[in-house]
């Protein structure tokens, strides 16, 4: 009788053979232990390798490709803008802050406030006290602020803002629904 | 609804990264298997896996429909993963034909042989794991393209540039490397079982 080979055992565990030589292996199996147990352990092999699939990728695998993919062929324009000038927005908030403390000051006293009044009572008894606090360390009179604001530079500054508040808002409505709708599943 | 294939590769293809994401969620397991199995190292894998996807990405639109896509992606996973073996130094042969003769005939001998049991217990998953973390390369590659992946050998031979004969002869020494070091691992079950 023919001896059959791993080879011949693996073509027809794999489903390879034609059907006379699988109706043929079958007859020297079924009448074989040896190569039954043989078939058995071919096939628990495999079902041991299919089963050792590795751990599953990392979320942040996917967001590195995705990441890396998207200055190649997708970066929009509002991202490279917002991208290249973070130290801008930086600087935005920043004088955005200081805009806030010059325009809500006391001023002249003049200006009608549509703020809670207690609020900015307490807010201008702060200010005052701080503006005194600082006039006595370095014993020097302040200027109201309302001669900053409306000097010519004031004016230059609160523009200046309004542009960068403007660019933010700008940024965060139409950049980034832009950018995130074709990012995120 | 789970679109087509086709379709997303065709709009991941225009730039859209949204479906490109899609593909990276569906091939990306398996190719990480592949990954892990050649460079035998998490880390080393992860890297190879995010370049070969950028590439993949760049190259999409030259992409070729009549292929298959995750032959196509595996061929650039694989080729990556063989880059980085050969520049760790490692020896590597990844692409060369190692055929001996006729491997593939060698005869059942009479005298060794597993019981059931034994194949069914959670310690010879586990040691088949661990043998598959040790084993070359060139191997381990194409046992799991072959038994995980189920390619064809015709797949198997796009991915890896290798000729019929030697994705043969090494699927064949793969399989053979597995069950001898499992005989080699329960010898107290390989004697005497069968005459």
């Amino acid at each position: 009788m023919k001896k059959t080979t791993y080879q011949e055992l693996m073509e027809y565990c794999d489903g390879r053979m034609t059907p006379e030589r699988t109706r043929e292996m079958e007859q020297r199996i079924a009448g074989s232990p040896r190569l039954q147990q043989e078939v058995r352990l071919i096939r628990s092999l495999e079902r041991s390798v299919r089963a050792e699939m590795s751990a599953p990728v990392p979320t942040r695998l996917r967001r590195n490709i995705l990441a890396a993919i998207l200055p190649a062929r997708q970066e929009s324009f509002w991202f490279r803008v917002a991208r290249n000038s973070s130290g801008l927005f930086a600087m935005a908030i920043v004088l955005t802050m200081v805009g806030i403390v010059i325009a809500s000051g006391p001023g002249t006293g003049t200006r009608e406030h549509t703020l809670i009044p207690s609020a900015i009572q307490s807010y201008r008894n702060l200010y005052d006290g701080a503006v005194d606090r600082i006039a006595e360390w370095s014993s020097r009179s302040l200027q109201p602020v309302s001669h900053t604001v409306n000097s010519p530079f004031g004016k230059f500054l609160l523009v200046g803002l309004s542009v960068f508040i403007l660019f933010i808002v700008l940024d965060e409505v139409v950049g980034k629904r832009y950018f995130h709708g074709t990012l995120k599943r | 609804m789970i679109a087509e294939e086709s379709d997303v590769i065709r709009r991941a293809a225009d730039g859209d990264a949204r479906s490109y994401g899609i593909l990276v969620d569906r091939y990306s397991p398996y190719a990480m298997t592949l990954a892990m199995r050649m460079l035998k190292d998490r880390r080393d894998a992860e890297e190879a896996l995010q370049d070969a996807f950028v590439r993949a990405y760049r190259a999409l639109p030259g992409f070729e429909r009549r292929a298959k896509f995750s032959t196509w992606l595996y061929r650039i996973v694989y080729n990556v993963c063989a880059t980085m073996l050969s520049r760790r130094g490692e020896p590597t042969d990844m692409t060369q034909d190692d055929a001996h003769g006729d491997e593939t005939s060698v005869e059942i001998p009479a005298d060794d042989a597993l019981p059931d049991e034994m194949m069914e217990s959670g310690e010879f998953d586990l040691f088949v794991r661990d043998e598959i973390a040790r084993m070359e390369a060139r191997y381990a590659s194409i046992l799991t393209m072959f038994l995980l992946q189920e390619q064809s050998y015709e797949e198997i031979m796009e991915v890896t540039g290798l000729p019929i004969g030697t994705v043969k002869n090494r699927l064949f020494r793969a399989r053979m490397l597995l069950r001898d070091a499992v005989m080699k691992r329960f010898p107290e079950h390989t004697y005497g079982m069968m005459t």
